[in-house]
Protein backbone atom coordinates (compact mmCIF):
# COMPACT_ATOMS: atom_id res chain seq x y z
CA UNK A 1 0.00 0.00 0.00
CA UNK A 2 3.05 2.49 1.15
CA UNK A 3 4.84 1.45 -2.02
CA UNK A 4 1.82 2.15 -4.56
CA UNK A 5 1.10 5.17 -2.69
CA UNK A 6 4.93 6.32 -3.17
CA UNK A 7 4.49 5.34 -7.30
CA UNK A 8 1.23 7.69 -7.38
CA UNK A 9 2.87 10.66 -5.38
CA UNK A 10 6.17 10.16 -8.08
CA UNK A 11 3.84 9.64 -10.98
CA UNK A 12 1.79 12.91 -10.14
CA UNK A 13 4.67 14.95 -8.87
CA UNK A 14 6.18 13.90 -12.70
CA UNK A 15 3.59 15.52 -14.85
CA UNK A 16 3.07 18.28 -12.74
CA UNK A 17 6.46 18.86 -13.51
CA UNK A 18 6.58 17.70 -16.98
CA UNK A 19 3.88 20.47 -17.52
CA UNK A 20 5.80 23.29 -15.70
CA UNK A 21 8.70 22.76 -17.11
CA UNK A 22 7.51 23.12 -20.48
CA UNK A 23 6.96 26.41 -19.82
CA UNK A 24 10.34 26.82 -20.98
CA UNK A 25 9.99 24.63 -24.03
CA UNK A 26 10.22 25.94 -28.11
CA UNK A 27 6.58 27.27 -28.93
CA UNK A 28 5.56 24.52 -30.64
CA UNK A 29 5.93 22.00 -27.83
CA UNK A 30 3.95 24.67 -25.14
CA UNK A 31 1.19 25.27 -28.02
CA UNK A 32 0.64 21.66 -28.96
CA UNK A 33 -2.96 20.97 -29.21
CA UNK A 34 -3.83 17.75 -26.36
CA UNK A 35 -1.32 20.28 -23.74
CA UNK A 36 -4.05 22.74 -24.13
CA UNK A 37 -7.07 21.07 -23.96
CA UNK A 38 -5.44 19.31 -20.81
CA UNK A 39 -4.14 22.99 -19.80
CA UNK A 40 -7.60 24.79 -20.00
CA UNK A 41 -9.36 21.73 -18.30
CA UNK A 42 -7.63 22.03 -15.51
CA UNK A 43 -6.42 25.41 -15.51
CA UNK A 44 -2.70 24.95 -15.14
CA UNK A 45 -1.61 27.26 -17.95
CA UNK A 46 1.79 28.03 -17.77
CA UNK A 47 1.87 31.12 -20.08
CA UNK A 48 4.16 33.71 -18.05
CA UNK A 49 4.47 36.89 -19.81
CA UNK A 50 3.85 39.18 -17.61
CA UNK A 51 5.20 42.78 -18.75
CA UNK A 52 6.90 41.24 -22.32
CA UNK A 53 6.61 44.87 -23.33
CA UNK A 54 5.45 48.28 -22.39
CA UNK A 55 2.48 49.21 -21.31
CA UNK A 56 1.70 52.19 -23.29
CA UNK A 57 -1.83 53.29 -21.92
CA UNK A 58 -1.66 56.06 -19.47
CA UNK A 59 -5.76 56.23 -19.00
CA UNK A 60 -8.56 54.64 -20.82
CA UNK A 61 -12.15 56.13 -20.66
CA UNK A 62 -15.46 53.90 -22.06
CA UNK A 63 -18.59 55.58 -22.97
CA UNK A 64 -21.75 54.22 -24.85
CA UNK A 65 -23.45 57.35 -26.92
CA UNK A 66 -27.11 56.50 -27.83
CA UNK A 67 -29.18 58.61 -29.57
CA UNK A 68 -33.03 58.79 -30.03
CA UNK A 69 -35.90 59.24 -32.42
CA UNK A 70 -35.17 63.61 -31.85
CA UNK A 71 -31.34 63.07 -32.15
CA UNK A 72 -30.82 63.98 -29.37
CA UNK A 73 -28.15 62.20 -27.73
CA UNK A 74 -27.53 60.26 -23.94
CA UNK A 75 -24.54 59.04 -22.29
CA UNK A 76 -24.52 55.70 -20.90
CA UNK A 77 -21.72 53.79 -18.69
CA UNK A 78 -20.15 50.28 -21.03
CA UNK A 79 -20.70 48.34 -17.87
CA UNK A 80 -23.94 45.25 -18.21
CA UNK A 81 -26.50 44.88 -16.87
CA UNK A 82 -26.43 48.26 -15.81
CA UNK A 83 -24.43 50.25 -17.77
CA UNK A 84 -22.81 51.98 -14.95
CA UNK A 85 -19.78 53.85 -15.35
CA UNK A 86 -16.53 51.89 -14.97
CA UNK A 87 -13.00 53.09 -14.04
CA UNK A 88 -10.57 51.16 -15.16
CA UNK A 89 -7.79 53.03 -13.34
CA UNK A 90 -9.12 51.67 -10.12
CA UNK A 91 -10.40 48.49 -10.99
CA UNK A 92 -7.88 46.77 -13.08
CA UNK A 93 -10.33 43.85 -14.18
CA UNK A 94 -12.24 46.40 -16.19
CA UNK A 95 -9.10 47.99 -17.83
CA UNK A 96 -8.37 43.95 -19.22
CA UNK A 97 -11.39 43.00 -20.47
CA UNK A 98 -12.30 46.54 -22.45
CA UNK A 99 -8.55 46.36 -23.56
CA UNK A 100 -8.93 42.87 -24.90
CA UNK A 101 -12.61 43.01 -25.64
CA UNK A 102 -12.23 45.92 -28.55
CA UNK A 103 -8.32 44.74 -29.81
CA UNK A 104 -8.11 42.34 -33.28
CA UNK A 105 -9.13 38.62 -32.67
CA UNK A 106 -11.74 39.53 -29.69
CA UNK A 107 -14.89 39.39 -32.09
CA UNK A 108 -16.24 36.70 -30.28
CA UNK A 109 -16.72 38.52 -27.46
CA UNK A 110 -17.41 41.85 -28.80
CA UNK A 111 -20.16 40.80 -31.26
CA UNK A 112 -22.30 39.45 -28.01
CA UNK A 113 -21.13 42.09 -25.83
CA UNK A 114 -22.68 44.90 -28.45
CA UNK A 115 -25.73 42.89 -28.71
CA UNK A 116 -26.30 42.63 -24.98
CA UNK A 117 -25.51 46.26 -24.84
CA UNK A 118 -28.56 47.33 -27.29
CA UNK A 119 -30.46 45.35 -25.77
CA UNK A 120 -30.18 47.15 -22.36
CA UNK A 121 -30.44 50.43 -24.01
CA UNK A 122 -33.75 49.58 -25.18
CA UNK A 123 -34.77 48.25 -22.07
CA UNK A 124 -33.47 51.35 -20.44
CA UNK A 125 -35.02 54.21 -22.93
CA UNK A 126 -37.42 52.54 -25.82
CA UNK A 127 -36.90 55.30 -27.24
CA UNK A 128 -33.18 54.98 -28.68
CA UNK A 129 -32.14 54.42 -32.09
CA UNK A 130 -28.64 54.18 -32.24
CA UNK A 131 -25.53 53.61 -30.08
CA UNK A 132 -21.94 53.63 -30.10
CA UNK A 133 -19.22 52.99 -27.89
CA UNK A 134 -16.57 55.67 -27.10
CA UNK A 135 -13.25 54.61 -26.41
CA UNK A 136 -10.61 57.51 -25.44
CA UNK A 137 -7.30 56.33 -24.26
CA UNK A 138 -4.28 58.58 -23.16
CA UNK A 139 -1.58 56.69 -24.91
CA UNK A 140 2.81 57.25 -24.61
CA UNK A 141 2.88 56.12 -27.70
CA UNK A 142 0.25 55.48 -30.67
CA UNK A 143 3.12 53.06 -33.09
CA UNK A 144 4.53 50.45 -32.34
CA UNK A 145 8.01 51.31 -33.79
CA UNK A 146 11.03 51.82 -32.12
CA UNK A 147 11.96 55.50 -33.94
CA UNK A 148 8.66 56.25 -32.97
CA UNK A 149 9.44 55.63 -29.34
CA UNK A 150 12.66 57.44 -29.31
CA UNK A 151 11.35 60.81 -30.77
CA UNK A 152 8.58 60.86 -28.22
CA UNK A 153 10.78 61.10 -24.97
CA UNK A 154 12.63 63.67 -26.78
CA UNK A 155 9.74 65.76 -27.03
CA UNK A 156 8.76 65.22 -23.24
CA UNK A 157 12.25 66.05 -22.89
CA UNK A 158 11.80 69.46 -24.44
CA UNK A 159 8.44 70.01 -22.57
CA UNK A 160 5.71 68.17 -24.86
CA UNK A 161 3.05 65.65 -23.17
CA UNK A 162 3.86 62.55 -22.49
CA UNK A 163 0.88 61.04 -23.59
CA UNK A 164 -1.18 61.39 -26.80
CA UNK A 165 -5.14 61.58 -26.61
CA UNK A 166 -6.57 58.87 -29.24
CA UNK A 167 -10.33 58.19 -29.63
CA UNK A 168 -11.77 54.82 -31.26
CA UNK A 169 -15.83 55.29 -31.70
CA UNK A 170 -17.10 51.66 -32.75
CA UNK A 171 -20.38 51.56 -34.50
CA UNK A 172 -23.04 53.08 -34.75
CA UNK A 173 -25.63 49.87 -34.20
CA UNK A 174 -28.96 50.34 -34.40
CA UNK A 175 -30.47 49.73 -30.91
CA UNK A 176 -32.95 47.15 -30.78
CA UNK A 177 -34.33 44.13 -28.95
CA UNK A 178 -31.99 41.24 -30.99
CA UNK A 179 -29.08 44.21 -30.80
CA UNK A 180 -26.72 44.85 -34.15
CA UNK A 181 -26.17 43.04 -37.00
CA UNK B 1 22.52 6.69 -4.77
CA UNK B 2 20.73 4.38 -7.83
CA UNK B 3 19.34 7.66 -10.25
CA UNK B 4 15.52 5.75 -9.44
CA UNK B 5 16.44 6.02 -5.88
CA UNK B 6 17.41 9.71 -5.94
CA UNK B 7 14.71 10.57 -8.15
CA UNK B 8 12.33 8.91 -5.50
CA UNK B 9 14.14 11.14 -2.80
CA UNK B 10 13.81 14.23 -5.01
CA UNK B 11 9.35 13.91 -4.17
CA UNK B 12 9.31 11.49 -1.40
CA UNK B 13 11.58 13.11 0.67
CA UNK B 14 10.33 13.65 4.24
CA UNK B 15 9.32 17.23 5.98
CA UNK B 16 7.81 19.06 8.54
CA UNK B 17 4.42 18.65 8.08
CA UNK B 18 4.19 22.31 9.60
CA UNK B 19 5.89 24.12 6.12
CA UNK B 20 2.91 22.72 3.91
CA UNK B 21 0.51 23.95 7.22
CA UNK B 22 1.75 27.35 7.14
CA UNK B 23 1.76 27.45 3.22
CA UNK B 24 -1.83 26.40 3.68
CA UNK B 25 -2.90 29.43 5.93
CA UNK B 26 -0.77 32.12 4.02
CA UNK B 27 -2.50 30.10 0.33
CA UNK B 28 -6.27 30.79 2.15
CA UNK B 29 -5.71 34.52 3.66
CA UNK B 30 -4.48 35.22 -0.16
CA UNK B 31 -7.52 33.72 -1.69
CA UNK B 32 -9.70 35.52 0.43
CA UNK B 33 -7.89 39.04 0.03
CA UNK B 34 -8.67 37.68 -3.77
CA UNK B 35 -12.41 37.18 -3.12
CA UNK B 36 -12.79 40.90 -1.60
CA UNK B 37 -11.06 41.94 -4.57
CA UNK B 38 -13.24 40.08 -7.09
CA UNK B 39 -16.37 40.93 -5.31
CA UNK B 40 -17.08 44.10 -7.00
CA UNK B 41 -16.39 42.39 -10.24
CA UNK B 42 -19.06 39.46 -9.62
CA UNK B 43 -22.26 40.90 -11.36
CA UNK B 44 -20.64 42.34 -14.53
CA UNK B 45 -18.05 39.48 -15.52
CA UNK B 46 -19.78 36.61 -13.78
CA UNK B 47 -23.63 36.75 -14.56
CA UNK B 48 -25.35 35.47 -17.54
CA UNK B 49 -26.17 39.35 -18.59
CA UNK B 50 -23.18 40.77 -17.63
CA UNK B 51 -20.47 41.87 -19.87
CA UNK B 52 -19.20 38.42 -21.32
CA UNK B 53 -21.90 36.06 -23.09
CA UNK B 54 -21.52 32.61 -21.52
CA UNK B 55 -21.59 30.85 -25.34
CA UNK B 56 -18.40 33.19 -25.91
CA UNK B 57 -16.79 32.04 -22.99
CA UNK B 58 -17.70 28.20 -23.14
CA UNK B 59 -16.60 28.01 -26.76
CA UNK B 60 -13.27 30.20 -26.33
CA UNK B 61 -10.80 27.54 -26.34
CA UNK B 62 -10.14 23.31 -25.99
CA UNK B 63 -10.74 21.80 -23.25
CA UNK B 64 -13.88 21.06 -20.80
CA UNK B 65 -15.87 23.89 -19.90
CA UNK B 66 -16.27 22.81 -15.88
CA UNK B 67 -16.93 26.84 -14.67
CA UNK B 68 -19.70 26.38 -12.04
CA UNK B 69 -21.25 29.52 -13.27
CA UNK B 70 -22.54 28.09 -16.31
CA UNK B 71 -25.06 26.46 -13.83
CA UNK B 72 -25.17 29.05 -11.34
CA UNK B 73 -25.54 32.94 -13.23
CA UNK B 74 -27.95 35.15 -11.45
CA UNK B 75 -27.02 37.55 -9.55
CA UNK B 76 -27.99 35.94 -5.85
CA UNK B 77 -26.48 32.63 -6.94
CA UNK B 78 -23.20 34.39 -8.05
CA UNK B 79 -23.34 36.31 -4.62
CA UNK B 80 -23.66 32.70 -2.19
CA UNK B 81 -21.06 31.31 -4.71
CA UNK B 82 -18.67 34.15 -3.46
CA UNK B 83 -20.09 33.69 0.26
CA UNK B 84 -19.33 29.92 0.01
CA UNK B 85 -15.76 30.04 -1.36
CA UNK B 86 -14.83 32.79 1.72
CA UNK B 87 -16.42 30.32 4.17
CA UNK B 88 -14.15 28.00 2.52
CA UNK B 89 -10.96 29.77 2.85
CA UNK B 90 -11.68 30.68 6.74
CA UNK B 91 -12.13 26.84 6.84
CA UNK B 92 -8.93 26.24 5.09
CA UNK B 93 -7.38 28.47 7.47
CA UNK B 94 -8.32 26.68 10.40
CA UNK B 95 -7.88 23.11 8.94
CA UNK B 96 -10.95 21.95 9.12
CA UNK B 97 -12.13 19.62 6.15
CA UNK B 98 -9.18 21.21 4.12
CA UNK B 99 -8.71 19.30 1.32
CA UNK B 100 -12.50 19.61 0.15
CA UNK B 101 -12.38 23.47 0.61
CA UNK B 102 -9.18 23.63 -1.27
CA UNK B 103 -11.47 21.59 -3.64
CA UNK B 104 -14.06 24.14 -3.73
CA UNK B 105 -11.57 26.95 -4.07
CA UNK B 106 -9.74 25.58 -6.99
CA UNK B 107 -13.09 25.08 -8.45
CA UNK B 108 -13.67 28.55 -8.06
CA UNK B 109 -10.81 29.67 -9.28
CA UNK B 110 -11.13 27.06 -12.18
CA UNK B 111 -14.87 28.95 -12.79
CA UNK B 112 -13.94 32.59 -12.62
CA UNK B 113 -11.07 32.11 -15.11
CA UNK B 114 -12.92 29.53 -18.01
CA UNK B 115 -16.40 31.88 -17.85
CA UNK B 116 -14.15 35.50 -17.75
CA UNK B 117 -10.96 34.72 -19.87
CA UNK B 118 -10.37 38.26 -21.33
CA UNK B 119 -10.45 39.38 -17.70
CA UNK B 120 -7.79 37.18 -16.24
CA UNK B 121 -4.58 39.00 -14.46
CA UNK B 122 -1.46 36.96 -14.28
CA UNK B 123 -2.06 36.14 -10.73
CA UNK B 124 -4.91 34.44 -11.41
CA UNK B 125 -2.83 31.82 -13.17
CA UNK B 126 -0.06 31.78 -10.18
CA UNK B 127 -3.23 31.08 -7.75
CA UNK B 128 -5.10 27.84 -9.42
CA UNK B 129 -1.22 26.66 -10.77
CA UNK B 130 -0.51 26.60 -6.61
CA UNK B 131 -4.08 25.38 -5.56
CA UNK B 132 -4.21 23.04 -8.00
CA UNK B 133 -0.51 21.41 -6.59
CA UNK B 134 -1.80 22.15 -3.19
CA UNK B 135 -5.09 20.19 -3.84
CA UNK B 136 -2.54 16.75 -4.42
CA UNK B 137 0.09 17.62 -1.42
CA UNK B 138 0.19 17.22 2.23
CA UNK B 139 -1.92 20.04 4.03
CA UNK B 140 -0.56 19.54 7.96
CA UNK B 141 -4.42 19.89 8.97
CA UNK B 142 -3.90 19.24 12.07
CA UNK B 143 -2.10 23.08 12.29
CA UNK B 144 -3.88 26.05 12.81
CA UNK B 145 -3.22 29.47 12.69
CA UNK B 146 -3.34 29.26 16.76
CA UNK B 147 -1.16 26.46 17.57
CA UNK B 148 0.99 27.02 14.33
CA UNK B 149 1.90 30.74 14.11
CA UNK B 150 0.16 31.85 17.84
CA UNK B 151 1.76 28.63 19.77
CA UNK B 152 -0.95 28.89 21.76
CA UNK B 153 -3.10 25.61 23.02
CA UNK B 154 -1.85 22.11 22.25
CA UNK B 155 -0.07 21.66 19.03
CA UNK B 156 -0.41 18.06 17.39
CA UNK B 157 2.68 15.77 17.41
CA UNK B 158 5.53 16.66 14.47
CA UNK B 159 4.54 14.49 11.99
CA UNK B 160 6.87 14.12 8.57
CA UNK B 161 5.71 14.06 5.19
CA UNK B 162 6.90 13.93 1.93
CA UNK B 163 7.86 17.20 -0.13
CA UNK B 164 6.70 16.51 -3.55
CA UNK B 165 4.22 19.44 -3.07
CA UNK B 166 6.55 21.75 -1.93
CA UNK B 167 9.33 21.06 -4.92
CA UNK B 168 6.31 21.47 -7.28
CA UNK B 169 6.02 24.84 -5.88
CA UNK B 170 9.65 25.93 -6.02
CA UNK B 171 9.69 24.34 -9.59
CA UNK B 172 6.49 26.44 -10.32
CA UNK B 173 8.83 29.95 -8.86
CA UNK B 174 11.52 29.21 -11.23
CA UNK B 175 9.52 29.12 -14.46
CA UNK B 176 7.74 31.35 -13.29
CA UNK B 177 10.18 33.86 -13.14
CA UNK B 178 12.84 32.74 -15.36
CA UNK B 179 9.92 32.66 -18.63
CA UNK B 180 9.39 35.86 -17.80
CA UNK B 181 12.86 37.02 -18.41
CA UNK B 182 12.84 34.56 -21.30
CA UNK B 183 10.42 35.94 -22.92
CA UNK B 184 11.70 39.77 -22.39
CA UNK B 185 14.93 39.21 -23.59
CA UNK B 186 14.00 39.89 -27.05
CA UNK B 187 11.81 42.78 -26.76
CA UNK B 188 12.94 46.12 -27.93
CA UNK B 189 12.03 48.28 -24.34
CA UNK B 190 13.62 45.64 -22.26
CA UNK B 191 17.08 45.83 -24.72
CA UNK B 192 17.63 49.38 -24.50
CA UNK B 193 16.43 50.01 -20.93
CA UNK B 194 13.94 51.84 -21.98
CA UNK B 195 10.72 49.44 -20.25
CA UNK B 196 11.18 51.50 -16.53
CA UNK B 197 10.26 54.72 -18.30
CA UNK B 198 6.88 53.56 -20.17
CA UNK B 199 5.98 51.74 -17.46
CA UNK B 200 6.27 54.26 -15.01
CA UNK B 201 4.77 57.18 -17.92
CA UNK B 202 1.50 54.30 -17.80
CA UNK B 203 -1.60 54.00 -15.76
CA UNK B 204 0.23 50.99 -14.04
CA UNK B 205 2.43 53.70 -12.37
CA UNK B 206 1.42 55.02 -8.55
CA UNK B 207 2.87 58.44 -9.79
CA UNK B 208 3.05 58.69 -13.25
CA UNK B 209 4.19 62.09 -15.05
CA UNK B 210 7.07 63.59 -16.87
CA UNK B 211 9.41 63.74 -14.18
CA UNK B 212 10.30 60.07 -15.10
CA UNK B 213 12.49 61.43 -18.07
CA UNK B 214 14.73 63.06 -15.88
CA UNK B 215 15.72 59.95 -13.79
CA UNK B 216 15.76 57.98 -17.37
CA UNK B 217 19.58 56.88 -16.45
CA UNK B 218 18.32 55.03 -13.15
CA UNK B 219 15.13 53.99 -14.97
CA UNK B 220 17.51 52.02 -17.36
CA UNK B 221 19.35 50.51 -14.40
CA UNK B 222 16.36 49.75 -13.33
CA UNK B 223 15.32 48.06 -16.07
CA UNK B 224 18.44 45.45 -16.16
CA UNK B 225 18.45 44.97 -12.86
CA UNK B 226 14.60 43.76 -12.38
CA UNK B 227 16.04 41.29 -14.92
CA UNK B 228 18.83 40.20 -13.13
CA UNK B 229 16.79 40.36 -9.59
CA UNK B 230 14.01 38.03 -11.30
CA UNK B 231 16.34 35.41 -12.36
CA UNK B 232 18.49 35.34 -9.16
CA UNK B 233 15.38 35.00 -6.83
CA UNK B 234 14.82 31.54 -7.12
CA UNK B 235 18.15 30.47 -7.26
CA UNK B 236 19.26 32.77 -4.22
CA UNK B 237 15.92 31.05 -2.70
CA UNK B 238 17.08 27.28 -3.36
CA UNK B 239 20.04 27.65 -2.57
CA UNK B 240 20.38 27.16 1.71
CA UNK B 241 23.53 29.21 2.35
CA UNK B 242 21.58 32.15 0.36
CA UNK B 243 18.06 31.78 1.48
CA UNK B 244 17.85 34.47 3.90
CA UNK B 245 19.37 36.74 1.28
CA UNK B 246 16.79 35.40 -1.66
CA UNK B 247 13.90 35.51 0.84
CA UNK B 248 14.92 39.55 1.51
CA UNK B 249 15.54 40.53 -2.02
CA UNK B 250 12.50 38.70 -3.20
CA UNK B 251 9.84 40.81 -0.78
CA UNK B 252 11.68 43.91 -1.26
CA UNK B 253 11.68 43.48 -5.04
CA UNK B 254 7.85 42.71 -4.69
CA UNK B 255 7.32 45.33 -2.49
CA UNK B 256 8.59 47.84 -4.63
CA UNK B 257 6.15 46.74 -7.22
CA UNK B 258 3.20 46.78 -4.73
CA UNK B 259 4.29 50.39 -3.80
CA UNK B 260 5.25 51.65 -7.54
CA UNK B 261 2.68 50.19 -9.13
CA UNK B 262 -1.12 50.65 -8.97
CA UNK B 263 -3.37 47.14 -8.85
CA UNK B 264 -0.21 44.94 -8.50
CA UNK B 265 -0.18 44.09 -4.83
CA UNK B 266 -2.20 40.93 -4.90
CA UNK B 267 0.17 39.71 -7.46
CA UNK B 268 3.16 40.71 -5.21
CA UNK B 269 1.48 39.01 -2.15
CA UNK B 270 0.76 35.94 -4.24
CA UNK B 271 4.57 35.49 -5.19
CA UNK B 272 5.62 35.89 -2.05
CA UNK B 273 3.68 33.38 -0.29
CA UNK B 274 5.54 31.28 -2.95
CA UNK B 275 8.35 31.72 -1.08
CA UNK B 276 7.27 29.74 1.67
CA UNK B 277 7.66 26.64 -0.27
CA UNK B 278 11.54 27.19 0.31
CA UNK B 279 12.14 28.00 3.89
CA UNK B 280 11.72 26.39 6.76
CA UNK B 281 11.30 27.85 10.04
CA UNK B 282 11.66 25.02 12.39
CA UNK B 283 14.91 23.58 10.88
CA UNK B 284 16.49 22.81 14.07
CA UNK B 285 19.84 24.60 14.19
CA UNK B 286 23.36 22.99 15.28
CA UNK B 287 23.30 25.11 18.73
CA UNK B 288 19.87 23.11 19.36
CA UNK B 289 21.54 19.83 19.31
CA UNK B 290 19.13 18.57 16.71
CA UNK B 291 21.89 17.02 13.95
CA UNK B 292 22.07 13.75 15.26
CA UNK B 293 18.34 13.00 14.92
CA UNK B 294 17.67 12.05 11.10
CA UNK B 295 14.20 12.78 11.10
CA UNK B 296 15.07 16.11 12.03
CA UNK B 297 17.32 16.64 9.55
CA UNK B 298 15.33 15.17 7.10
CA UNK B 299 12.97 18.00 7.75
CA UNK B 300 15.24 20.39 6.99
CA UNK B 301 15.87 19.08 3.28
Amino acid sequence: MKTLYGILIVAFASLCAANILVGLAPGSIRSADWLATLRRTTGAEQNWSMFHTIPRIRSLRLRVVATDQEGKKHEFGPALPGLEEIHPHQKIRYYYTFERLFTQGSESYRKPYLNALAQALKKKNPHLVEFSVHLEYDTTHPENTPQEISRLLERIRKGGKSTIEQRNVFGPFPVKNDGPA
Amino acid sequence: MAPLEFYRAIWLKKTDARRYALLRIAFASVILIHIVHLWPYRITLLCSDGIIDPQAASSSGPGLYLSIFALLNSPLAVTIVFLVATLATLLLAWGKLARPMLGILFWLLLSIMQRAPVSASGWDFILINLALILLFSPLGEKWNPRNLLLRRGCGPELQLVPRYGLVLIQLQVFIIYWQTVILRLDNYYWQTGDFMTYFMLSHHSRFPGEWVINWQGLLDMLTYLTLMVELAIPVLLWIPKTRKAGLCLGVAFHLGIAIFGVNLAIFSLVMVITFLAFINPWCPRRSQGMEENPEFQASCS
